[in-house]
């Protein structure tokens, strides 16, 4: 329960100018403390009402500007437009050279994308986030694609070469149990996962 | 009687001066999170969420206001406690003239509105 918070609390946070993870563990600590201070052993209701009290970490940094002047949210300047245009234009030479260069430029892309978003997403208008998000949507399909149905190929020529029934259904039945490995590997690797395709799963 | 949006006027306020109670908590006296949260709550009340405090020590220990040292604690793991740099002290100074102009100010409209 305390970890999911956690977890939560690291997303909530993450393209914040802050160091998370001081802060996850300062809220940690703040816990410990807390159901310290209560009967042993703690139960689910402590944890749960302490968890009540530090609120919901959303509103933790919901309308807050840095202290010392950061933007303002409503302000868009040059560079906040720049940015986002070139990005978009790097995602369409990426889909025009596809599949030559284009994956390369999709990378480009997509990097471009991630940094300006961690840069500058309190101050980011969400119309010029939406420049940003089909450079991220297009690269991690690209690799959830290839990542799924790349073992095909090798896969269709062992299943050629192998004298065990028809060879679509040994490769169809090989991808089978590729996608259920990948589906084990990615309920024990979600946090990569979960950083790859951000800021998609942050909500 | 208080509806849900005035509960909500209070949250603002008392989130707009959150900075200043921290600077002013760790001006007291060095503390450590739970211990600040704890003092700030006697003082600014609740409605703000207490975990708050921390992304804000971490913000004030970036610009240099606050620093924090590990010590052992008699209850359990190492304690990090947040104490004022002499820059944190010449802010809270700078703060508390404005914060004074700011209530003066303030309560000779509300004198006004008062008459």
């Amino acid at each position: 329960m305390l970890e999911q918070y956690l977890e939560r609390v690291r997303t909530v946070l993450d393209g914040f100018d802050l160091e998370v993870e001081p802060v996850i563990e300062d809220v940690r600590a703040h816990v410990l403390e807390a159901l310290a201070e209560g009967p042993h052993p703690a139960g689910t209701a402590a944890v749960l009402d302490t968890l009540r009290r530090l609120g919901e970490p959303e509103s933790w940094i919901r309308d807050r500007e840095r202290p010392g002047g950061q933007r303002d949210a409503s302000s868009t300047d040059r560079a906040q437009i720049w940015q986002s245009i070139g990005v978009f234009t790097l995602t369409v030479l990426g889909i025009a050279a596809f599949p030559w260069v284009g994956p390369l430029i999709l990378l480009f892309a997509w990097i471009a994308a991630r940094a300006v978003l961690a840069a500058e997403r309190q101050a980011l208008p969400p119309k010029l986030r939406w420049l940003l998000y089909p450079a991220i949507v297009l690269f991690v399909g690209f690799v959830a694609a290839a990542i799924a149905l790349l073992p095909a190929l090798p896969m269709s020529e062992i299943a050629s070469e192998s004298s065990f029934g028809s060879p679509a259904l040994l490769t169809i039945a090989g991808l089978l149990c590729w996608w259920a490995l990948l589906w084990l590997a990615t309920k024990k690797a979600r946090p990569v996962i979960t950083w790859f395709a951000r800021p998609l799963l942050d909500r | 009687m208080d509806s849900p949006s005035r509960d909500n006027w209070v949250t603002q306020l008392r989130k707009g001066t959150l900075a200043l109670a921290v600077l002013a908590a760790l001006a007291e006296e060095r503390r450590y999170g739970y211990a600040l949260v704890r003092r700030l709550e006697d003082v600014v009340g609740g409605g703000v969420g207490e975990g708050t405090v921390y992304p804000l020590l971490n913000r004030l220990s970036q610009d240099g206001l606050v620093r924090s040292t590990l010590e052992p604690s008699p209850k359990g793991p190492a304690r990090k406690y947040y104490e004022l740099t002499p820059e944190g002290h010449a802010t809270l100074a700078w703060l508390r003239s404005r914060w004074d102009e700011l209530t003066d100010g303030l309560n000779s409209l509300m004198a006004d509105d008062d008459g």
